[in-house]
């Protein structure tokens, strides 16, 4: 693995008043280029983690460590500069226009005006937001998609190799929420940023995250990637979170490439699939042929291997 | 005497008086409204100066014409003694409401800025106060209407505004001098409110509130 952009060592968060800490003797890891999820019932100390990262909130007791450095040891208008930070609500500033919202953090740092603007125009267009068309817009003239886009240009505006997203996507319906994911991969296919992103929603964390943390009461109830969740939940909290469906988002996560196997029997005339294909395509496939075999080809379309309809049943009992 | 003829003879002193009126109401608002968000602004952020919010509602409670009274003993009659109580009482308005302006600026706008890494000072001036400015505006137009008329007051401290047109029509049982007198300062009061909406309605746009 990579560097360590963020490491959490045995942090604990207790608010004044309040009896169990909102985050218990948490220790967590995230590398370069890695996008963690973080998810858990309402409560469980998501955000509160995510903000321990900025300093948003101050841990009672444990280290948190970016890039290698004990956040306390770094002044906090600094680290919170080179951190993006895509809050809960969006929290556009409405008085400004959205090149001067996402010119925020780079003109805290004292960039020239022209480097501001050259930025700005650039991430507008990551975000497939046309610069002449929105730049001098208002947040209110915005649908709430739009808002959202450029609530994550903002944060990458510096090009901070650390994204912090508190339920980015929370309050957009599922065809805009789905084009961000979307936009949000992409970029990350980019960029390789750290991303650690807090969400409700067990989709979004399987689709987002290379690794899934689940919460409950403060701490760590399980953590690993997608395809070690679905396969084996830790407890029945997750595997309700991850719904009766969970072998189905399985083979959704897998590719073709991780079951085929190399120099199996080719049947003649059986249908083929794509091996970077997901095992859910290749599932639908299998039911609408009938065939107990795919010829599994290469981008090319030669065929290099066969996938074998009862390796997708086996799949599950495989890992019990 | 006709009205025409009152206007005729006084014309000079009516429009003397009413630029003294309209100077003390802009030297006594300017003031209040300076005073008002610095006191707002403080009690927002200041634990230490939370007593001030007690003290000024002691002072609003008090009649004008008692503040009055109270200051001539240490400010004397004339133009300070005027101002001082009319400055003190136009406060309040625009402390509330500064104070509940910045206080009801949505959480999210707060904590962006400090999650992006705005020190206080710019959190303030950058976005609460620019946020909360048609709140404030609001304040400042509830004293500027309560100024106005209240100014007439000092007429009875020996300060001329519209308010001697006033006394003189009382003293004199003249009818034209009262008429005059009113009118004017109802007239100011009115101008004066809409101004103040013109105002409010610019810093909304301002803060992106309407399009
Ligand atoms: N400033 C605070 N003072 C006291 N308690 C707090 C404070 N902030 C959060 N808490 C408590 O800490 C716990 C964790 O809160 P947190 O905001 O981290 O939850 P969350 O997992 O983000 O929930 P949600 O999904 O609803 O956003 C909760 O019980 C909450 O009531
Ligand atoms: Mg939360």
């Amino acid at each position: 693995m990579s560097e360590t952009a963020i490491k959490f060592r045995s942090v604990t968060k207790r608010f004044d008043g309040t009896e169990l800490p909102a985050v218990d003797r948490l220790d967590l890891d995230v590398h370069q280029g890695e996008t963690v999820a973080l998810i858990g019932a309402s409560g469980c100390g998501k955000t509160t983690t995510l903000k321990m990262i900025n300093r948003l909130i101050d841990p009672t007791d444990g280290a948190i460590m970016v890039a290698g450095r004990d956040v306390r040891s770094v002044p906090i208008l600094e680290l919170r500069r080179s951190l993006g930070y895509v809050i809960q609500q969006v929290g556009l500033f409405p008085h400004m226009t959205v090149a001067a919202n996402i010119a925020v953090v780079p003109q805290l740092l004292g960039w020239d005006r022209k480097r501001i603007a050259a930025r700005v125009d650039e991430l507008l267009a990551l975000v497939h937001l046309p610069p002449e068309q929105y730049r001098g817009r208002r947040p209110a003239e915005l649908s709430g998609g739009q808002q959202q886009r450029v609530g994550v240009a903002r944060a990458l505006a510096a090009d901070p190799p650390i994204l912090l997203m508190d339920e980015p996507f929370g309050a957009l319906d599922p065809i805009t929420r789905a084009s961000l994911q979307n936009e949000v991969l992409d970029i990350q296919r980019k960029l390789r940023k750290a991303i650690v992103i807090v969400t409700h929603d067990m989709e979004e964390a399987i689709r987002l995250g290379d690794r899934i943390v689940v919460m409950e009461q403060g701490r760590i109830a399980q953590a690993g990637t997608p395809a070690d969740l679905l396969l084996k939940p830790a407890t029945p909290f997750i595997a309700s979170l991850l719904g009766e469906d969970r072998a189905i988002k399985l083979l959704q996560t897998m590719k073709v490439a991780s079951l085929m196997q190399a120099g199996g029997e080719m049947t003649d005339g059986a249908p083929g699939i794509g091996r970077d294909a997901t095992l859910h395509e290749a599932l639908g496939v299998f039911l609408s042929s009938g065939a107990p075999g795919l010829t599994v080809t290469d981008e090319d379309g030669k065929a290099v291997a066969m996938l074998a309809r009862d390796g997708l049943f086996r799949l599950q009992s495989a890992h019990r | 005497m006709s009205l025409g003829q009152y206007l005729d003879i006084f014309g000079g002193m009516i429009l003397d008086l009413l630029v003294k009126h309209i100077l003390l109401f802009l030297v006594a608002l300017a003031g209040a409204a300076l005073a008002g968000i610095l006191a707002g602004v403080a009690v927002y952020r200041l634990r230490a100066a939370r007593f001030i919010v007690p003290v000024m509602n002691v002072l609003q409670a008090t009649p004008e014409i008692v503040l009055l009274a109270l200051c001539i003993p240490f400010l004397g009659i004339g133009y300070v003694g005027a101002i001082v109580p009319l400055f003190i009482k136009g406060i309040l308005p625009v402390m509330q409401n500064t104070l509940s302006g910045l206080r009801s600026v949505e959480p999210g706008l707060k904590e962006a800025a400090r999650g992006m890494g705005m020190s206080e000072r710019q959190t303030l001036f950058r976005v609460e106060l620019i946020n909360a400015a048609p709140v404030i505006i609001a304040g400042i137009r509830v004293s500027a209407i309560m100024l106005v008329s209240v100014i007439t007051l000092t007429a009875y401290i020996g300060v001329e505004s519209l308010g001697t047109l006033i006394l003189q029509g009382i003293a004199r049982m003249d009818a034209n001098a009262l008429l005059v007198g009113s009118g004017l300062s109802a007239g100011l009061a009115i101008i004066v409110n809409q101004i103040m909406i013109l105002l409010e309605k610019t810093a909304m746009r301002l803060a992106g509130r309407s399009r």
